[in-house]
């Protein structure tokens, strides 16, 4: 299986020079394009409702480019907004959407679902998903992203303490469902 | 498709230069190994930025909302909107109180905004600069009022155990604006033991409050045997072994006795008269009100060499700062008032005004400062990444020297 990567070029950062709105937008576009979509499909398991969550957040940040400071890391910004599109999406499609959720993980509604993407162990997926959203999205920041406590920081607009504080509760939760999950079926380890 | 990436497990990313400190990675543990290798596989490919159906969303975005100004200022607001915007964008600012704290952009606003609260920082900066200065250069006396408060901080400051609270006010004004913080806490001690809660801690800028303990996480916070524990989001303690590092430096801030040391350095006290206190449970105390004056005009605070080795050393200011001590008949500090109503000199249109306010009650008292029960206390590394240490430091500077930027602005 082939292993592209998404890394941004060392230069693709928004520049610390004195740029016009639309040239450090552009910028930021080249760089934060490619992580968002990955970003957005890890979590909407769909690469149309991805393209929705990237557009959206993509506007955003466009009305919003004043926020993003000169030298700033361009994509702890972009995912906090990413992950603001994402909880004001749920909210809004309710139940339907949360009814979604789950068949993405049942494998005989999954057609149905439009899940594209492989997902490896469901049951974490699973004990996943009974998590908060704020649960979820630390673990997957971490995990997934790959980011560091400082990153994370910016992207949920809180203290890098607060951050070691909200993971470690999340890991104990996950850790919870877990137990939960195996227990209820023993397999499952 | 020509224009995409093949996708098969893209890769986290890298932001590259920043300004954010790179912190170390969490700590590894089965759980998050778990979810790692968990990571959803998508086997479709990645558009590319600059391929034609995302260049034409780009410009898209930007037509509809063209740039209001060139170099990077922001968007105007509304007619009659002050800036803030959150009740217009639901999407930067989701108003949900489960995800209170998740608003980047409040938080950017906030550091865009910083000149302005730097202004309140580099007031409060100064405040507790030229307070240390007025306490360490009033003029030599020997006067027995002296003595009197002297003694009595000692005693306050050597007491197995007692409550404390500190009020803070500060209202402060330049030609940029007007900022204010108003800010509360309840401790008490016991022996090196140490419990507060915040109570209060407002701030604004230009007449618009925040209330900033809403989004404290903390409601109390306990140092018991060198263990920091807090209750964090009303949710239960946690536990930190506090690091060698900063244990030492935490605890005296957080020691509610540290500001009687400074009283050791006053060098002039003249006794004003009988005061009654009220404590917070309705009693009165009688005391005895020593007051110290110090005028900052006075050439010999200036010229003293206090302030030069600072980095605040260029702001000045006119009026005086008033320190009121009240000693109660047992020989106790009761009450430390520091006060000061400071303007900019030659008509400048900076001005300050401040009253910190800390009161000693129940001293010698029954006081009670135990480790939750069954509370998990990790160490620091494992809560915060290991490593820690050094990027908190490097922090520390970075943010140091921001704030020294702003004063200089």
């Amino acid at each position: 299986m082939p292993t592209p990567t998404v890394s941004p070029a060392p230069e693709a950062v928004v520049e610390q020079a004195p740029l016009d709105d639309e040239t450090r937008f552009r910028r930021l576009f080249e760089t934060g394009y490619q992580p968002l979509v990955a970003y957005a499909r890890r979590r909407t398991l769909n690469p149309a409702a991805a393209d929705d969550v990237v557009a959206e957040t993509f506007a955003t940040a466009w009305r919003r480019r004043a926020d993003l400071r000169p030298g700033a890391a361009p994509l702890p910004w972009l995912y906090g907004i990413a992950a603001n599109v994402l909880r004001n999406q749920r909210r809004s499609q309710g139940r339907a959407l949360r009814l979604v959720d789950r068949l993405h993980h049942d494998p005989l509604t999954a057609a149905v679902a439009e899940v594209d993407l492989e997902l490896p162990d469901p049951e974490l997926h699973d004990a996943l998903d009974r998590l908060s959203f704020d649960d979820r999205e630390i673990l997957r920041l971490v995990t997934w992203e790959e980011m560091s406590h400082a990153e994370i920081a910016e992207t949920l607009g809180c203290s890098v303490n607060a951050v070691g504080i909200r993971l470690h509760r999340a890991r104990k939760r996950l850790r919870h469902e877990l137990d939960i999950t195996s227990i209820v079926n023993p397999d499952h380890r | 498709m020509v224009n995409d990436t093949p996708n098969p497990r893209p890769e986290p990313h890298h932001t590259g230069a920043s300004d954010v400190p790179s912190t170390p990675q969490p700590p590894t543990d089965e759980v998050l190994d778990r979810l790692r290798a968990a990571r959803p596989v998508d086997h479709n490919p990645l558009p590319r930025p600059d391929g034609p159906q995302a260049n034409a969303f780009l410009e898209s975005i930007m037509s509809a909302n063209p740039a209001a100004e060139p170099g990077g200022s922001p968007t105007p607001p509304p007619t009659g909107e002050t800036g803030d915007d959150r009740r217009l964008d639901p999407v930067l600012f989701a108003d949900d109180a489960e995800h209170d704290y998740a608003r980047p952009t409040v938080i950017s606003d906030r550091r865009r905004r910083r000149g302005g609260y730097g202004m309140i920082l580099a007031t409060a900066a100064a405040v507790a600069v030229l307070v240390a200065g007025a306490l360490a250069l009033l003029p030599a006396n020997t006067e027995p009022a002296l003595a009197a408060v002297q003694s009595a901080a000692q005693a306050t400051a050597e007491a197995q155990s007692g409550r404390v609270d500190v009020t803070v006010d500060l209202d402060a004004a330049d030609d940029i604006g007007t900022g204010m913080v108003e800010a509360s806490v309840n401790g008490r001690f016991n022996g090196p033991d140490v419990a507060f809660t915040i109570g209060a801690f407002d701030v604004s800028e230009d007449g618009a409050t925040e209330d900033l303990i809403g989004e404290l996480p903390l409601s109390e916070t306990r140092f018991v045997d060198g263990v920091l524990y807090a209750d964090v989001d009303g949710e239960g303690w946690i536990g930190v072994e506090a690091p060698e590092f900063v244990g030492a430096a935490v605890t005296d801030l957080a020691d509610p006795r540290e500001v009687l040391t400074a009283v050791e350095d006053l060098v002039e006290a003249t006794e004003v008269g009988p005061a009654t206190l009220t404590e917070p449970d309705g009693a009165t105390v009688e005391t005895t009100q020593y007051r110290s004056v110090v005028d900052l005009g006075d050439e010999s605070l200036s010229q003293s060499g206090w302030l030069a080795g600072l980095e605040l050393s260029d702001i000045e200011a006119e009026g005086e700062i008033t320190v009121d001590l009240y000693v109660d008949g047992e020989g106790w500090l009761r009450q430390l008032s520091v006060s000061g109503d400071l303007t900019e000199p030659e008509g400048g249109p900076g001005e300050a005004r401040f009253e910190v306010v800390t009161s000693f009650y129940d001293i010698g008292g029954d006081i009670t400062i135990e480790a939750p029960e069954g509370v998990e206390v990790m160490e620091a590394d494992d809560l915060l990444g290991e490593g820690f240490e050094a990027d908190f430091e490097a922090e520390f500077d970075e943010e140091f020297d921001l704030d020294t930027e702003d004063l200089d602005e």
